[in-house]
């Protein structure tokens, strides 16, 4: 978890009742860079730091939002081919999971 | 999870250099209440997102083995089984801070330097006492522009286990101040650039004025860049960024 992220947290607390972390806490891939990259998803939709973008980070907002609304924290799964995972910066292809932990302000 | 966790990790991470955080993801049978559960963890202090749980984390945390969370370099996804039975998926990871790339000297090198590595997650801070050279026009891309003597700069510079100091001034004077500076500090890659007969120079002076030991003259990088034929200023600038590039991705083991 990058210190950024900790201190972004902390400052929101006035914006929000609450906020989602999504992190990649698996990547079974060659490449051991992607896990660990994380960002904020807040309820109105607004993202703070990126885990690449594409359709992918679409999906991660989206459930964040619906996890937000009920206050709950929860997982997404992907299985990207190489190609997908090229297209959004990540380096290989491969089952990707990631987390999304609700945080109360 | 709730804020005042994340208050206290912040104030953790000001009070030490390293900081681990674990986070339960899943866990089966008896043990899936403690689903969601947080704690951080240094080498003298650990707590927990919720104190009822503080039994069956610490069986966990032993089950890891404190000594190998400390340790670790790179985010980690376990699978546990707690005495033989629950399953339990941790996530482990160490709270990182983006590198900081220094660069002693705005010439044009410095100008390459920096472009290449704002591609990268460095925090880049570029040093000179030209104001000509310092400024956005040359370096849109630099987080922190100085314009200050290098020595005066020193005096305030302390340096970070994540710092990457780069040494590419005008002048062997200059060089020999930022490196006797920073030799031997915490930072995790120093390069100077220059000319066997430079770095002679400047290696005599550190031995003789500063009395520095050879081992820590061979931890400086110098001739800066790994060695890829690099002749003009960018390529330069290339060979320096691999160079660290390399450095920050080797495994200490």
């Amino acid at each position: 978890m990058n210190k950024r992220i900790i201190e972004k947290i902390i400052k929101t607390k006035d914006e929000y009742d609450n906020l989602a972390v999504a992190t990649i806490v698996d990547a079974k891939s060659s490449s051991p860079r992607d896990t660990g990259t994380s960002m904020l998803i807040f309820p109105d939709g607004k993202t703070y730091s990126t885990i690449g973008g594409g359709s992918q980070e679409k999906d991660i907002i989206n459930k964040a939002l619906k996890l937000l609304k009920k206050g709950k924290s929860g997982r997404i799964s992907f299985n990207l081919t190489r190609k997908e995972a090229a297209q959004i910066g990540w380096v290989c292809g491969g089952d990707i999971d990631v987390y999304i932990e609700n945080v109360w302000l | 999870m709730d804020l005042e966790f994340y208050n206290n990790l912040n104030k953790l991470t000001e009070e030490y250099k390293d900081v681990y955080v674990g986070t339960i993801i899943e866990a089966e049978g008896e043990l899936s209440d403690l689903e969601e559960i947080k704690f951080a963890l240094t080498a003298k202090e650990l707590f927990y997102s919720d104190l009822d749980k503080k039994k069956e984390i610490d069986k966990i945390i032993k089950a890891v083995g404190k000594e190998k969370i400390i340790k670790m370099h790179n985010p980690e996804l376990k699978e546990l089984k707690i005495e033989d039975e629950s399953k339990v998926r941790i996530y482990l990871e160490p709270v990182t801070d983006n590198p900081r790339l220094i660069l002693f000297g705005a010439g044009h090198i410095a100008n390459s330097v920096s472009k290449i590595a704002s591609l990268m997650d460095f925090q880049i801070t570029v040093i000179d006492d030209r104001e000509e050279f310092v400024n956005k026009d040359r370096f849109p891309e630099a987080d922190h522009l100085v314009v200050k003597k290098y020595i005066d700069y020193l005096k305030e510079y302390q340096a970070e286990k994540n710092d990457y100091i780069v040494i590419i001034t005008r002048g062997h004077q200059f060089d020999y101040e930022v490196l006797s500076h920073t030799i031997g500090s915490k930072a995790k890659y120093v390069g100077m650039i220059g000319s066997s007969k430079k770095i002679k120079e400047v290696f005599d002076r550190l031995r003789e004025v500063d009395e520095v030991e050879e081992s820590l003259l061979k931890s400086v990088h110098t001739p800066i860049g790994l060695e890829i034929g690099a002749e003009t200023t960018s390529e330069i600038a290339v060979a320096i960024i691999a160079e660290i590039v390399k450095v920050r991705r080797e495994k200490d083991e």
